[in-house]
């Protein structure tokens, strides 16, 4: 009876196999499990590992590896092999800092696959905001070179005016520089309209040749932009009344209206405008914006008095610096204050365009600074004591000065393209969250900061009948079908006020994360939520 | 004399390929189908310990409608037994059962990772039951670190295949006719 020798055995054999099919398929999946890692899951490794370890309870071998590197995306791996109970997974040659995410598929000695995923990281967690490309679209670079024309004109305008109104008061010079300044006036006043309908271009999402038609203008009236066109249109004409009426007490009060008007259109609307806390930053606006209107709006004149009529200059520049020494403190305070709300923390200055535009003008603004203290604490006194070449190098600084100024205002009309830190910080303090309902309960989970790289995972359960639920404990699984991620599991440990945390999840992959929730409530009762999370870029 | 030989063919091959099979099951349930109305031996199969861990304690849960239910005690593992009210009252053979046992707690042992065991409870399952269903008898293995929990029941439609951890489950078939 060793071996089957009639027609009968082997039909007796053939179903026993049969039987054991049956019993196979409906009652047996694989329960090989990963035990550990070398790395071990979430580890920080100071140096690139020769080969990744994961070790299971029974021999595997490998049926697919994923590899997505600390930027989301998936690399090449060349193949894994099987050593007894153990996978092992080649490292790749250059290796990223930060975060790095394996998706494992492997069949079991008995046929079943088991999947799933686990992270470490080279050097650090990638948890930091990244430098990203701002997904400025045409409109909105449209829009940002319209408001940038006119803080140009502005500036060259009511800027101008404030200077002849305050600096000037009827001191003869040259034309040119208020020709200049009417011409900037002029050019604010005609830029507004077109301004209006950039703004309302880059809300409707049109194109350029939408400028031809009335929607986009209806659609900038109606938004937050139309204060800040009133104030700097009600500006430009006070500039323009007080430039051409020379230096009567009247063009002089309009000199000074028009100057302080442009300076409150500039807190009237913006995303520096509109940030909390708003007694500050309104006002830290409106003295940010007097003070360099005033500065960089005198540079034109000054340059102009420098060539001429450099005898004059040391006369021109007392009254220039009287309001000017006050206007640069004044530019640095409010200055300190509005990144610091804007930024919020240092580290973003690097990690973010926001923060690189700000580094940039904040580089031009300590050039200016430096160039302006030179032109007062030395050339003037070099001109004053008769130094023939004193005149012409106050000229040179003031030309440098004027360039530093355009970079200034080009790297402050960049900002509405690029989202401040302050929004991405928001962003990621409300985090991605989901809200799962079935009838024996309910939950919501939020991945903070809901960004792709490592997160946290916060879950708020409750029981059918909206009680607070009592769990014993919680497993979360987070997984990305269309992406091939395997799941990530995590046991969640319970917190202060009832919630339950799970963290580090590496969702080092933007999109949408299905997950699912274990909540195990006695010792024979599980609850199962399932829903889907959507983690940023 | 052939079909002896046959069943012992069958039962021999069975038993080969099956052994396997059974060292890398979940905790299931030898007998996978039984009549509403009938006795049931729940023969639990338990094939793992937990993650390489051998498992000191086996806890299985006696669901509503499986009555009147006695463990079989088993050599060097403790038996406990805890009892409660049914949800409603059976009448079994003329008796009225109202309360029996509700969970069979085996401890005081260890089953290594490596080793195969089975425990047994046996009982009847109600009439009131319904055929056609699977009815779960979810069970926890304890380890010195962890736990095993078979207690996953499959929602309406859902493959237990895909669940991780489910309950072992036996189907229950129309009573039987001239019983």
């Amino acid at each position: 009876m060793i071996f089957p020798r009639s027609l009968s055995q082997w039909t007796g054999l053939i179903v026993a196999a049969l039987i054991c099919v049956s019993l196979f398929a409906s009652d047996t999946i694989a329960h090989s499990q990963l035990l550990t890692s070398t790395p071990s899951a979430s580890e920080i490794v100071n140096e690139r590992p020769g080969e990744l370890r994961l070790t299971f309870n029974e021999p595997v071998s490998p049926a697919s590896i994923k590899w997505f590197t600390p930027d989301g995306s998936e690399q090449a791996v060349s193949d894994a092999r099987s050593d007894k109970n153990d996978l092992v997974v080649p490292v790749p040659d250059a290796l990223e800092r930060g975060t790095h995410l394996i998706s494992y598929r492997v069949t079991s000695i008995d046929g079943h696959v088991v999947a799933g995923s686990f992270a470490f990281s080279l050097g650090e967690a990638t948890t930091a905001p990244e430098a990203r490309t701002s997904p400025a679209n045409t409109p909105a670079r449209l829009a940002a070179i319209g408001r940038f024309v006119l803080t140009l004109a502005l500036t060259l305008g009511a800027g101008g005016a404030a200077f002849f109104s305050l600096v000037v008061r009827g001191m003869e010079m040259p034309v040119w520089p208020r020709k200049l300044a009417l011409s900037g006036a002029v050019l604010a006043a005609l830029a507004i309209p077109l301004n209006i309908g950039l703004q309302g271009l880059d809300l409707t999402g049109g194109t350029a040749a939408g400028l031809f038609s009335a929607a986009p203008y209806i659609a900038g009236f109606g938004s937050p932009f139309a204060p800040t066109a009133g104030l700097a249109f009600a500006a430009s004409l006070l500039a323009i009344t007080a430039l051409g009426s020379g230096s009567s007490g009247f063009g002089l009060f309009a000199g000074l209206l028009a100057w302080l008007i442009a300076a409150a259109s500039f807190a009237a609307s913006g995303h520096a405008a509109t940030a909390d806390p708003q007694a500050l930053m309104r006002p830290a606006i409106a003295i940010h914006a007097a003070a360099f209107l005033y500065w960089l709006g005198s540079l034109p004149g000054l340059l102009a008095i420098a060539r001429t009529q450099p005898e004059h200059i040391d006369r021109l520049l007392s009254r220039f610096s009287l309001i000017a020494i006050p206007a640069v403190a004044f530019l640095f305070g409010t200055g300190i204050a509005i990144s610091a709300v804007q930024v919020g923390a240092p580290e973003y200055l690097d990690t973010t365009d926001y923060g690189l535009i700000l580094t940039l003008k904040i580089a031009a603004f300590l050039a200016l600074v430096g160039l302006a203290g030179i032109n007062r604490l030395v050339l003037t006194p070099d001109i004053a004591r008769g130094e023939g070449s004193g005149a012409r190098r106050l000229a040179a600084s003031i030309r440098v000065e004027l360039l530093l100024a355009l970079a200034i205002l080009i790297a402050a009309s960049s900002f509405r393209l690029t989202p401040p830190p302050r929004a991405i910080m928001a962003a990621d303090r409300a985090g991605a969250s989901v809200h799962i309902h079935q009838d024996e309960g309910f939950g919501n989970i939020t991945a903070l900061p809901g960004r792709r790289g490592e997160n946290r995972a916060i879950l708020d359960l409750f029981a059918g009948n909206a009680e607070a639920l009592t769990a014993r404990e919680v497993t979360v699984s987070f997984s990305q079908a269309a992406r091939g991620v395997e799941p990530i599991r995590i046991a969640a440990t319970r917190g202060e006020g009832g919630l339950w945390f799970a963290e580090p999840l590496p969702l080092t992959v933007s999109g949408p994360w299905d997950v699912q929730i274990e909540v195990l409530i006695n010792d024979f009762k599980e609850l199962r939520l399932e829903g889907v999370l959507e983690i940023r870029p | 004399m052939k079909t002896i030989k046959t069943i012992i063919a069958a039962t021999l091959g069975a038993s080969m390929l099956a052994a396997p099979t059974a060292a890398l099951a979940h905790a299931t349930l030898e007998v996978q189908e039984a009549a509403v109305g009938s006795t049931y031996k729940a023969i639990v199969r338990v094939g793992h310990g937990c993650e390489g861990e051998a498992t000191h304690t086996l806890r299985v849960q006696v669901p509503e409608g499986y009555v009147n239910v006695k463990p079989q005690p088993k050599a060097g593992w403790k038996l406990e037994t805890v009892r409660g009210a049914y949800e409603k009252a059976y009448t079994l053979y003329g008796h009225e059962h109202k309360k029996g046992v509700k969970e069979v707690i085996w401890s005081g042992n260890e089953l290594p990772d490596d080793h195969y065991d089975e425990f047994v409870l046996r009982g009847t399952l109600a009439s009131d039951l319904q055929a056609g269903t699977t009815f779960h008898i979810p069970v926890v293995q304890e380890c010195a670190n962890g736990a095993e929990r078979w207690i996953q029941i499959p929602a309406e439609g859902q493959d237990p295949h895909e669940l991780e951890s489910p309950a072992p489950g036996v189907k229950l078939i129309e009573k039987k006719k001239g019983h």
